[in-house]
């Protein structure tokens, strides 16, 4: 079977705005002074407080199985948009019809509040299951656009020498589409990680339910325990980070493979 | 079975690029046809490889016809080096040894496993040139199949071709007399 040759980093080559560590810790300073300032925990809390606090839930099962909760059902709802959105978009390359009546849905679930949206499913879906739905909604239009693009952008003479050449239809795929979509499924991934955690998180503090992140955040809220919101909200943005970087990673492998 | 081209016609909006167009060309043949820019000759071509859908008129002969082109583009997957380009078209019955030395007959030695893109202009063609003809084909569609090569090149190029080809239906188009001359058995005008 045909390779990509050895040298070819093309998918490798995007800018990267890497965070720097002086920066950080820049900032931490100054959150710490501000803290300090301030002299109030309940308005700011300090830095040294929140991971103290971090440690502190983080050691307990109730952490855990509020993470392991949200975790499953925010990316759940992450990787079945995944699926649909690129099912979808595949079709809708093919079948003009399935793009002219996904577009309007497309816009709509774009251009919407994500909190009318909660409210609304929350009439219909139990709120366990809210962050599921929620995520899946977010996540659906980024992908179907993005691969839809890549899809209909995929070189056309590349296309009629495959059909001259009678290539099959999955060397098509893995040669001619691949390196085409996947650079723009890499950065729809990108970007529907960041937004799937905010709006699924968002939803179980609207949608309260039991034993989830969003809980703890909104007990936070209510108790006006800031270093527990800090330390919850610390929570959230490392499973985010680490998981969007688990599987862009993945995501780079399979294409050097490819 | 000879390849019957009868009254094509073919328009892009308002231009018509063919008219009334017929030709019998014999099979086994070397045909060139000749023309100048914008007269149809890659249109011509495109009917020929199925890419391209005539107003009017039909084509005979085509039917059971493995077609292979060397595009008036290169039309190689970048992102793939010059072995792996012609094995995407090839069948498995081509070795990797053979198409190694197919590659060095046309003077890419040494550039097998190089990206596509990070070769020349006239690299790019002989690897378009080796990949049409190590596929399987009865008709070869050429397409100005010189452009970016040397004169001294090109000679050696169409005796690799010739001598590849085996009998088998050619069918170049190019405005080149010289080409035309040096690879064609006939030469029709458009």
């Amino acid at each position: 079977m045909p390779g990509k040759s050895k040298d070819n980093k093309d998918t490798g080559n995007i800018t990267k705005n890497k965070v720097k560590i002086w920066a950080v810790l820049l900032w931490l300073i100054i959150w710490e002074a501000a803290a300090r300032f301030i002299g109030q925990e309940i308005l700011l809390v300090s830095p040294v407080t929140v991971l103290s606090r971090f440690f502190q839930l983080a050691a307990s099962v109730e952490f855990v199985k509020a993470v392991f909760f949200s975790f499953i059902r925010i990316i759940g709802g992450f990787f079945c948009a995944l699926i649909a959105g690129t099912l979808l978009a595949w079709a809708g390359s093919f079948f003009p019809w399935i793009k002219e009546m996904a577009a309007p849905v497309m816009a709509a679930v774009k251009a919407a509040p994500v909190a009318s949206f909660i409210i609304l499913i929350l009439l219909w879906v139990p709120s366990r299951n809210l962050s599921f739905a929620i995520s899946f909604l977010i996540v659906l239009p980024v992908i179907y656009t993005n691969v839809l693009y890549g899809i209909e952008n995929t070189d056309k003479e590349l296309l009629e020498m495959a059909k001259v050449f009678r290539v099959s239809g999955s060397r098509r795929f893995r040669y001619i589409y691949m390196p085409e979509v996947m650079p723009h499924f890499r950065a729809a991934c990108s970007v529907a990680l960041g937004l799937c955690w905010k709006a699924g998180i968002a939803a179980e503090v609207i949608g309260i339910p039991s034993g989830s992140v969003g809980e703890k955040l909104y007990e936070a809220k209510i108790y006006l325990q800031t270093p527990d919101l800090f330390a919850w909200t610390l929570t959230i943005i490392l499973m985010s980070i680490c998981f969007e970087k688990f599987f862009l990673f993945i995501v780079d492998k399979v294409t050097e493979m490819e | 079975m000879d390849i019957v081209i009868n009254r094509l016609s073919k328009k892009f909006g308002n231009k018509e690029v063919l008219r009334d167009f017929s030709l019998r060309i014999k099979e086994g043949t070397s045909l060139s046809v000749m023309a100048s820019s914008g007269k149809g000759k890659t249109t011509l071509l495109k009917i020929l490889a199925g890419l391209e859908t005539p107003d009017k008129g039909y084509i005979e002969g085509l039917e059971n016809k493995r077609i292979s082109m060397v595009f008036q583009e290169d039309r190689l997957c970048p992102a793939l080096n010059a072995l792996s380009n012609i094995r995407l078209v090839c069948g498995k019955e081509i070795k990797e040894t053979q198409i190694y030395h197919e590659l060095e007959e046309v003077g890419l030695k040494g550039n097998e496993e190089h990206p596509v893109k990070d070769l020349s202009g006239g690299m790019k063609r002989r690897v378009a040139i080796v990949r049409a003809l190590l596929a399987p084909y009865d008709i070869l569609l050429l397409d100005e199949p010189f452009t970016g090569i040397d004169n001294e090149s090109k000679k050696k190029i169409i005796d690799y071709i010739k001598e590849k080809n085996k009998m088998r239906t050619i069918i170049l188009v190019s405005h080149d007399h010289w080409e035309a001359e040096a690879l064609g058995n006939e030469i029709v005008f458009l």
